[in-house]
């Protein structure tokens, strides 16, 4: 069972207390959220790679060389 | 002269524990500093690292938001969040694995107390990525828009996994 360890900063008593119910749910609503913006964020990278890819090869055909392309897009 | 940095608490993860809560923060300083150093203790998920959500108070409504930068695969990239219930822009890397690196914090909370003022936060957080071995740095400009003094911040793993129990946050109040 998952549990809270908390600290009273003006006793300094610590204590150790299994989690509700309600908070186990916002733990499990915050797992799925973030497993959900973390496949969104990777799919935009690996867009975001792909185009740019694909603009280097598209200057690359207008003549630039690989140095005048980094110096543009870095 | 009176220290003008003075350490209020520090609490350690249990290996089961997948919150750490300070709580009854007292009003005396102006500032307060967290320093934390992260593992998961739980192995078998899938992510090499995991993000650690921050409440004040025991707030979990949407009145957060995170405005990052970070850095991964050698490149830099921003994200933002609002209407968040949470702030976000802290990891924990796992303790399983061929790394065990600590993730690691630093969060900056000026004028905690001040019931006047809406509160901002400078984060800066770092893990390492064990998938792909590379690093993760992320520096945020992050705000909870409430007025209400901080009494209480949570740390969660939100992948329902637990911190070990070398996992460490630390409590500075700046005067």
């Amino acid at each position: 069972m998952a549990t809270k360890t908390v600290i009273n900063c003006a006793t300094g008593e610590q204590t150790i207390v299994e989690l509700t119910a309600e908070e186990v749910a916002l733990i499990e609503q915050g797992q799925a959220e973030a497993e959900a913006e973390r496949k969104l964020e990777e799919a935009a990278a690996a867009q975001a790679a792909v185009n740019k890819a694909a603009g280097q090869d598209k200057l690359k055909a207008l003549g630039l060389t690989d140095e005048e392309i980094a110096a543009l897009v870095g | 002269m009176a220290s003008a940095i003075t350490k209020i608490a520090e609490l350690n993860g249990t290996n089961s524990s997948s919150v750490i809560s300070f709580t009854s923060i007292p009003s005396t300083y102006k500032d307060l500093m967290f320093f934390g150093s992260l593992r998961n203790f739980a192995s078998g998920t899938s992510y090499s690292h995991q993000e650690v959500k921050i409440n004040f108070n025991g707030d979990t409504g949407t009145n957060y938001w995170d405005a990052y930068s970070y850095q991964r695969d050698n490149t830099i990239r921003y994200q933002m969040y609002t209407s968040s219930d949470r702030l976000r822009p802290i990891v924990c890397t796992t303790s399983s694995g061929s790394t065990t690196a600590y993730g690691t914090f630093r969060l900056f909370c000026p004028g905690y107390r001040d019931a006047s003022l809406y509160k901002r936060f400078d984060i800066l957080g770092a893990a390492h990525q064990t998938s792909n071995g590379m690093q993760n740095t992320i520096q945020s400009n992050s705000g909870w828009d409430q007025y209400a003094a901080i009494t209480q911040v949570d740390f969660t793993n939100t992948l329902a996994n637990t911190f070990t129990t070398d996992s460490r946050i630390s409590l500075y109040g700046i005067k």
